[in-house]
């Protein structure tokens, strides 16, 4: 035992690993080949998807099956498919009767800006509105941007933000949106888009004219430009938001109506045709209540149109990634029932559209 | 510090001599050599050179008191005759040394005669009239035991900390001479120092007859004495480690002792230890391994994760030699124990289960001073006492530096709302808790039984400091009687906190944070007379009891309780057998934690809250003892002991309505303790030496804690009346019908077998077994609710349990320096004892129906599908493998096997095999 001394330090190097280590979550990669891939399976509501600055991840609003008020939650995923990661949710003890909705989520920058609403079990209109700002991990506090409704200086009342995203570092843009009458109304339709600077001690909103009735937004890469449609038109609008100056990306044609517009380079998605459910007519003069459309591509200026959808589903809210190779989108499911009369003969074909969607890889 | 002071002062006026239970006492006969040697009268018998020095009375007798327990050395001189010195004479705590001397005529001067070694017989002495089961340092570090309190319950009597059937949290601590408890939460919580056992001259447990002289027990004191510093300088280094025995042994410990004592200038001695363990596996199971191959229990590993513990004594102690008469002596001690703490619900969240940590300080000094002449001894102590419990969510992962060692405190969520007692604060949702849910980390994905994402949200705080002050005397009152005087007073400050469910705002089913800050303080007197005459001794006593609770009551003063506790003991010696009759009353104030509101997730639905009851009363016992001592041979001792307790004024839960939640402390609770007791003991001699003990023993009571509420009324809901129901007592949880202990020790020849390279390998090897038996512990039956008892409680008996350890030592020589290498085996057989079984079956595993009918129910309540990309879907279980866990052919064996999971029996089994391989050093 003359070197015994040798023994402690022999054992100084010996390591421990946690006992039962760490578990492997979900299923860790996407679900068979494509593009075209379906990202979520969720039977509930899966939406308002958005990139990640650096394309890795897709962030979008999950509604949680195991929540017994069907509370939606912010989550993450890796941009190829695979398991999800719970970034924000409602708190789950609150079984009160209410959905409480996060969505529209908007990463950047370290931090995830969010909307936030309420929906009664027998009501249709979402109440309560507000945005949010998270830091970018799981369960972190949040602080709120911004609460709703307010009135604009036109007199107009915005009672929630639609197509929430990050147009810099510390501005938002939405499209100010209005409730239909009453809690009971399904419709909330633009009103105008606002940039929300949150740079100061208190937010200030900036409300861009010429956008009444906006339907949708996109922010350009650079925040130096917007790009929107109007409710029932064809066209695809860009803002140059420092000199005010308008002009048309594309016109679809007379009788269409564009929407969920995304400009990457020379190219531009946009969802057409479908169901936008488009009135005019008094009292619900400029709604627009939108189902699905068709996902096309156009090749600027002047170039045709592709269609890069499948013609079992009707799409929204495209997103394309900002390397531009990838684009995520809503799918609703179209199932289409036959109407037969007595003698058996097919009269009429009734198609329907899926409420709930899923979110697709459209492109890669 | 107002009320100290004058307590001091009444005190000091009072001028009463006091004795101390670490000190013990010598005394004997000096006689002239020879067969007809006359007594000498005023010989001078000088102890320690001259610390204590006395002279013989006219028929040649001698007593010097209150020596501290330890070694020392004693002379004799007498004109005309040789001096004699006697070396090396061992003192033991609340004992009478006898040793006489024959001196040898000497006209003509010559030097004194030294004689060591001499060994004495206090096994028969009638003043010794307490059950004391004593460990010397030497014991201790034969024995495989790592700490104080595992030798102290080797004692007959002890069952885990609970000593002679009475509820944990009954005993107290003696701590050279000083009184010391966690006088707040002692039945449920730790005491938050430990003294590390190289400090240590010997550790005793002593059950019945203590002195009138210590209180605030009644079930047992646990007497500590430490050691001085010795006169040359001395050191050990030693490490224990149980890494390098492979997975099914390996559970991460780490140890490391460290000491040293000597001589500092001016005659002052120091003693200095560290004692630093850690574990990674702190409470470690010895549960079945899992069948279910997904389990990670499957693969045999033992270890629990999230179940690490480190702690580190820092003990130091100075003797200052003041004069030829006085002698100060100052104790510090630090103890800090942080350990994460495993909850089989976050089994796959491990950092969300909570994280404990206990911090204690204590300060004493020790003043003792001897007046010759009228031959007082006075002894003045002065302590300062402080711990500090907390537990709650980790701020972050513990950051391990070295095995289970972090070295820092874990950060813990709102500890600082916690100590600053903010209740503003803490009644809103705490910040950084939110609410846990189902965990999605399972092997199994289905929202059930497991939670993460959050933990529990519990968050308790307490802080118990107090200034003691004492001062015993002793004085000879004639022959063969000593008084002993004294009195002690204790200014205390108690500041409590807990919440439970911190997420969420107090209000509906959460109870508001309960919190208490208030300035108690207890005081006692006593006087006690301890005679012999030939071979009959009596011992009377009285002790009286003061303590005051609660301060802070708007409107409501703090109410005194006061107590008189006689102590009377008479013994005598009859054909060379001892026996003592003794007869005591003793009274402890209840844990302060019963004078506040207590809220408490509480899984017997016997309610989550309690109203604190400022008014409590001191709890007692009244005991009758009879004890037989013999000595058969010179290395045998034999006792039998036995005895009856009352016990009376124990605190319960008293309900005020049919509302649990209404209930309030009460000094409501009785019960009965009767048993016998035999003990063998051959002291070590020629090589071996053994210690065995069985216990005998019937505890009962109307409840064994606090907590449970007892139905000293019951209101009837249809009409009205209110009954009383019968008394009736029914089994104490701590009612251990039988044990059996043996200590077996041995140290082979130093010329035991052949000799290699130098060395005998077999030679001078000691060795160490102790075999324990008991058998088991009583249980209630509960229907499947858990919120109603089958039958009457604990009319369940557990299996019986049984373990053998043992400890094999070779003394090794390092060149100068000396040391050993020890292996320590802690249930050598790795036998499988059940400590608990599941109250609603009365065995240990579910029933195969009840599992399948709870992995139902949590079907039932989430039926719903699992898609594709949630964190809970198991590809394996996806059967058909269209990207959902769906169904009941899908799920419901998710379900089944996650309850599987959920409810091994992994608590209900003892430790393990545990091994621990050492080196020592000591110079």
């Amino acid at each position: 035992m003359r070197h015994g001394w040798v023994l402690p330090l022999l054992l100084l190097g010996c390591a421990h690993s946690e006992a039962f280590g760490d578990p492997e979550p979900g299923s860790g990669g996407p679900r068979g080949g494509g593009p075209p891939v379906r990202l979520t399976y969720n039977i509930g509501q899966d939406g308002t998807a958005a990139w990640s600055d650096d394309g890795a991840f897709i962030y979008y609003s999950a509604q949680d099956s195991f929540s017994s008020d069907k509370d939606r939650c912010i989550v993450r995923m890796a941009a190829g498919g695979g398991s999800r990661i719970p970034l924000a949710c409602p708190e789950p003890l609150s079984a009160n009767g209410l959905t409480e909705i996060f969505d529209q989520p908007a990463p950047g920058a370290g931090r995830v800006a969010y909307a936030s609403s309420e929906l009664g079990v027998d009501e249709h209109a979402p109440f309560r509105h507000a945005i949010w700002l998270v830091a970018d991990q799981p369960y972190a506090a949040p602080t709120l941007a911004l609460a709703f409704p307010y009135f604009t200086p036109s007199g107009a009342s915005h009672d929630a933000p639609i197509y929430l995203q990050w147009l810099s570092p510390d501005t938002l843009v939405f499209i100010g949106a209005e409730n239909g009458c009453c809690r009971k109304d399904t419709m909330r339709f633009g009103e105008q888009i606002v940039l929300l600077d949150l740079s100061g001690p208190t937010p200030v909103r900036h409300f861009v004219p010429g956008t009444t009735r906006a339907s949708a937004v996109q922010a350009a890469a650079d925040g130096s430009a917007i790009h929107y449609t109007i409710a029932g038109d064809s066209r695809v609008y860009r803002r140059v938001l420092a000199t005010g100056v308008v002009d048309t990306l594309h016109d679809f044609g007379p009788g269409r109506v564009a929407r969920d517009p995304q400009l990457v380079g020379t190219r531009l998605y946009a969802i057409v045709d479908g169901h936008d459910g488009f009135t005019d007519l008094p009292p619900f003069y400029g709604v627009q209540i939108d189902y699905g459309g068709r996902l096309v591509r156009v090749d600027l200026p002047g170039g045709g149109e592709t269609d890069i959808g499948d013609p079992l589903h009707l799409f929204k809210r495209p997103r394309v990634s900002p390397g531009g190779s990838g684009l995520v989108v809503e799918g609703y499911p179209m199932s289409s029932v036959e109407l037969l009369d007595s003698t058996g003969t097919v009269v009429a074909v009734d198609t329907t559209v899926a409420r709930w969607a899923d979110l697709w890889l459209m492109e890669e | 510090m107002r009320r100290l002071i004058a307590g001091f002062a009444v005190l000091a006026l009072g001028a009463l001599p006091l004795g101390a239970q670490s000190a013990g006492v010598v005394t004997g006969v000096v006689r002239e050599a020879g067969a007809a040697g006359q007594p000498l009268v005023g010989a001078r018998v000088s102890v320690d050179n001259g610390r204590f020095v006395t002279v013989t009375d006219p028929r040649g007798v001698y007593r010097v008191r209150e020596l501290v327990a330890g070694w020392h050395t004693i002379r004799v001189a007498a004109i005309g005759y040789r001096p004699q010195s006697r070396d090396s004479v061992l003192i033991r705590a609340g004992q009478t040394t006898p040793l006489d001397f024959a001196l040898q005529a000497d006209p003509v001067g010559l030097e004194p005669l030294e004689v060591i070694a001499e060994r004495v017989d206090s096994v028969l002495d009638p003043l010794a009239i307490q059950d004391q089961q004593r460990f010397t340092a030497e014991d201790i570090r034969r024995l495989p035991v790592s700490t104080v309190e595992e030798a102290i319950a080797l004692s007959s009597g002890a069952v885990g900390e609970s000593y002679r059937g009475g509820r944990l949290g009954q005993q107290a601590f003696i701590l050279d001479g000083m009184g010391l408890k966690n006088q707040l939460d002692a039945s449920t919580g730790s005491l938050g120092v430990r003294l590390p056992p190289d400090m240590l001259a010997e550790a005793s447990l002593i059950t019945n007859g203590f002195s009138a002289r210590y209180g605030q027990a009644v079930s047992a004191l646990v007497n500590l004495a430490t050691r001085d510093g010795g006169e040359r300088w001395s050191g050990r280094a030693a490490y224990e480690t149980d890494r390098p025995l492979g997975e099914n042994d390996d559970f991460g410990l780490d140890r490391i002792v460290l000491g040293a004592d000597g001589p500092l200038p001016a005659g002052i001695r120091l003693l200095a230890v560290a004692d630093l363990s850690g574990r990674l596996d702190a409470d470690p199971v010895n549960a079945p391994r899992a069948t279910n191959p997904r389990d990670p229990r499957s693969d045999g590993s033992r270890m629990l994760p999230h179940n690490s513990a480190e702690q580190a004594d820092l003990a130091a102690k100075l003797t200052i030699p003041l004069g030829a008469r006085q002698t100060l002596r100052l104790l510090g001690l630090r103890s800090v124990d942080q350990r994460l703490l495993y909850d089989q619900a976050y089994k796959y969240d491990q950092d969300l289960a909570p994280v404990r940590r206990t911090t204690g300080y204590l300060v004493n000094g020790h003043l003792q001073r001897t007046f010759p002449g009228p031959d007082i001894t006075t002894d003045l102590r002065v302590g300062y006492f402080d711990r500090e419990f907390l537990r709650g969510t980790a701020t972050d992962h513990p950051d391990y530096r070295f095995g289970a060692f972090t070295g820092t405190s874990i950060g813990i969520l709102g500890e600082d709302i916690a100590r600053r007692l903010d209740t503003v604060a803490a009644n809103a949702p705490l910040p950084g808790l939110i609410a846990p849910t189902w965990s999605d980390r399972t092997p199994w994905g289905v929202p059930a039984f497991f939670l993460g994402r959050a933990s529990r949200g519990g968050l308790s705080w307490n802080q118990f400091r107090e200034w003691r002050t004492r001062l015993d005397a002793s004085i000879p009152a004639g022959g063969n009687t000593d008084l002993y005087f004294g009195g002690e007073y204790s200014a205390q400050h108690v500041r409590t906190f807990q919440r439970i469910q911190g997420y969420l705002p107090v209000g509906d089913s959460v109870p508001a944070t309960a919190v208490s800050d208030f300035t108690p303080w207890a005081g006692s007197l006593y006087a006690e007379v301890q005679g012999r005459s030939n071979d009959l001794a009596l011992t009377v006593g009285m002790r009286y009891d003061q303590f005051s609770g609660r301060d802070d009551l708007p409107g409501k003063a703090a109410k005194t309780q006061r107590a008189l506790s006689p102590r009377l003991a008479v013994s005598t010696v009859l054909k060379g057998a001892t026996f003592v009759a003794s007869f005591g009353k003793f009274r402890q104030a209840p844990d302060y934690q019963y004078l506040v509101d207590a809220a408490f997730d509480d899984t017997t639905r016997t309610g989550r809250f309690r109203a604190g009851n400022p008014d409590l009363g001191f709890e007692e016992s009244t005991q009758y003892e009879f004890s037989l001592r013999i000595r058969p041979t010179p290395l045998t001792s034999a006792r039998a002991n036995l005895y009856v307790r009352r016990l009376d004024g124990l605190v319960a839960s008293v309900p005020l309505s049919t509302n649990p939640d209404s209930s309030i402390f009460g000094n409501v609770d009785a019960g009965s303790v009767k048993g016998i007791e035999f003990l063998v003991e051959r002291e070590f001699a020629r090589g071996w030496g053994a210690r065995v003990s069985y216990a005998l023993q019937e505890a009962t009571a109307n409840s064994s804690d606090a907590f449970f509420v007892r139905r000293g009324f019951e209101i009837d809901p249809v009409t009205g009346d209110t009954t009383f129901p019968a008394k009736v007592e029914f089994p104490l949880d701590f009612d251990r019908r039988h044990s059996f202990t043996a200590i077996v020790t041995g140290t082979t020849s130093p010329r035991l077998g052949p000799m290699l390279l130098g060395v005998r390998p077999l030679a001078e090897f000691e060795a160490t077994a102790i075999f324990r038996y008991a058998s088991g512990l009583p249980f209630s039956r509960t229907n499947t609710a858990g919120d109603s008892i089958i039958g009457l409680p604990n009319d369940g008996r557990l299996p019986s349990t049984s373990v053998l350890d043992v400890l094999l030592r070779r003394p090794l020589r390092f060149g100068a320096v000396g040391g050993s290498i020890y292996l320590d085996v802690r249930n050598i057989l790795n036998r499988r004892n059940v400590i608990a079984v599941r109250r609603d079956t009365g065995k240990i595993q579910l029933t195969e129906a009840k599992m399948q009918a709870l992995a139902d129910s949590a079907y039932q309540a989430n039926p719903s599908p699992i898609p594709y990309e949630s964190p809970r879907y198991r590809g394996w279980a996806d059967l058909d493998n269209n990207g959902y866990v769906e169904g009941a052919a899908e799920l419901q064996p998710l379900f089944l096997a996650a309850a599987r999971d959920f409810f091994q029996p992994i608590f209900y089994y003892g430790a393990p095999r545990l091994v621990r391989i050492g080196m020592e050093f000591t110079f």
